[in-house]
């Protein structure tokens, strides 16, 4: 059985790593609006992998492309803004400039070497980290949303060709996100509070991890019903040669095993014997399944096959894709 | 309306002899692996009433390339003067994703990284010659000229221009 691989693992990395720092940035920003200086570190902490993220995601797609240093030059390559490359280029490049600035603004190293050379009154200092928190959650959305429609745009890839698309890499990045925020939160954060918002964090990833399983069953479903093409594509999935790691991996590590991690942390089950193991457990294989749904959905863009009438009158079925 | 070149394949005329592929690659230095001009062999039926018929196909140069609207870097371009799409491989960041958006998965990537495919002959037009595969080929079967003239040409024969929503402007014969 073939399946698509002219873009291959470095780019389901990418719109891994894009969707995570993306989630990631969206959940710190959102706590830090809503609780000030109290959880600092994991804030911090979340700004920094968000940005990182981001930035080893987009060298992941620089390293796949023929021209690597082409592709660098931003304002020379990215010029033809009708194509979904284009505005998500510069999205990320906004992402990356928006993500380390705000990480910038919640390191107390940087934020005393700023003010001891220029005059920088705390309450600018908040002001800023508003203004980025609230601009940068616009911006992570939309690089989250853009990952799936990168693959969305190409009419001839009908399995791709779906709002559903965008929609379940979105849910994944937002899943991710606050999946790795969680996983400091309970094991780094070392706030009074700590509790209060691991308590928060748990809850809201199996709210996630819900719409995520429905969106993805739904996106399934409705694929498994649409055209030949796309029912080949999906049947790669549920029933054919990627079954195995779909059914396992994604769908097993990826989506059950954090779901019943945040059940058991949330109802106070092992809490103490396995404080740090069972955490850490839920994070690696909610981190596992991100990635390997990105590949999976790759794999199973197959070409729609194209024979038009009038043309099969000719030549009885013939496929023009080689 | 500007005009749009285009080919015209007749397939009873094809004798499977690769002059077009090999004249495509020698006028273009095309590299190994690489066919910008492909001639594919399309079988049909089943045991014990096989047959193939056999057809040169190459970038359909779109009236609505899905390619150019896809590409980043604005390297893909339709030509105004002859409909010809062709690719700027000095602006190509080689990201594939043309590939993706090109029903007919026509765009290929050589070793410099960068697009390229049939660029209609633009520098052979240029002097009013006819693309090299055209000229090559020993049977007539391959046609080159406006789509107005190849469908005033091919209307005696059973043929039908490629149907897409991107407008391929090639029109096939049996």
């Amino acid at each position: 059985m073939t399946i698509q691989n002219t873009w291959g693992w470095l780019v389901a990395v990418y719109l891994f790593l894009g969707g995570l720092g993306a989630g990631a940035f969206v959940a710190v920003a959102v706590i830090s609006l809503a609780t000030g200086e109290r959880f600092k570190s994991t804030v911090r902490f979340g700004a920094w992998a968000s940005a990182i993220a981001i930035g080893v995601g987009t060298l992941c797609l620089l390293i796949d492309v023929g021209k690597p240093l082409r592709a660098l030059v931003l304002f020379r390559s990215f010029v033809h803004f009708g194509s979904w490359m284009t505005i998500g280029a510069w999205l990320l490049f906004g992402a990356i400039l928006f993500d380390g600035l705000f990480a910038l603004f919640w390191t107390e190293p940087v934020l005393q070497w700023v003010g001891a050379r220029w005059k920088f009154p705390v309450e600018q200092r908040k002001a800023f980290r508003v203004i980025l928190a609230v601009l940068g959650i616009f911006i992570n959305l939309g690089v989250a949303v853009y990952t799936g429609v990168l693959l969305g745009a190409p009419q001839f890839r009908p399995f791709w060709h779906t709002w559903w698309l965008p929609a379940l890499f979105t849910a994944s990045a937002l899943d991710t996100g606050v999946g790795l925020v969680t996983g400091y939160a309970t094991l780094g954060e070392r706030s009074e509070k700590a509790y209060a918002l691991r308590n928060v964090l748990e809850g809201c990833i199996i709210v996630l991890i819900l719409i995520e399983a429905s969106v993805l069953y739904l996106y399934l479903s409705h694929m498994l019903k649409a055209s030949p093409d796309a029912v080949r594509s999906a049947e790669l999935l549920t029933s054919g040669a990627l079954r195995v790691p779909f059914w396992l991996v994604v769908v097993g590590l990826g989506l059950a095993v954090p779901l019943i991690v945040c059940v058991t942390q949330l109802g106070g089950l092992l809490r103490k014997r396995a404080a740090v193991v069972v955490p850490l457990i839920g994070l690696v294989s909610c981190l596992i399944g991100g990635w390997t749904l990105r590949y999976l959905v790759l794999s199973a863009g197959l070409p729609q096959m194209l024979a038009s009438p009038a043309l099969e009158q000719i030549l009885q079925g013939v496929k023009f894709i080689p | 309306m500007a005009k749009q070149y285009g080919f015209w394949i007749e397939i009873d005329r094809c004798v499977e002899c690769y002059a077009c592929e090999v004249a495509c690659k020698a006028e273009h230095n095309v590299d190994l692996g690489i066919k910008w001009r492909r001639v594919t062999n399309v079988w049909s039926g089943s045991f014990p009433n096989v047959t193939f018929k056999t057809i040169s196909l190459s970038c359909m140069h779109c009236e609505k390339p899905a390619c150019e609207a896809v590409c980043p870097t604005g390297a893909i371009k339709k030509q105004p003067d002859t409909g010809a799409v062709t690719v700027d491989q000095t602006k190509c960041i080689g990201c594939h994703y043309c590939f993706f958006a090109c029903p007919f998965g026509v765009p290929q990537y050589g070793k410099s990284g960068a697009m390229e495919k049939c660029n209609l002959c633009v520098e052979r037009l240029a002097k009013g010659q006819e693309p090299k595969c055209v000229s090559t080929c020993p049977g007539n079967a391959l046609h080159f000229g406006t789509m107005e003239e190849l469908s005033k040409m091919a209307q005696e024969k059973a043929a039908k221009k490629l149907a897409a929503s991107t407008q391929p402007s090639v029109i096939v014969s049996k």
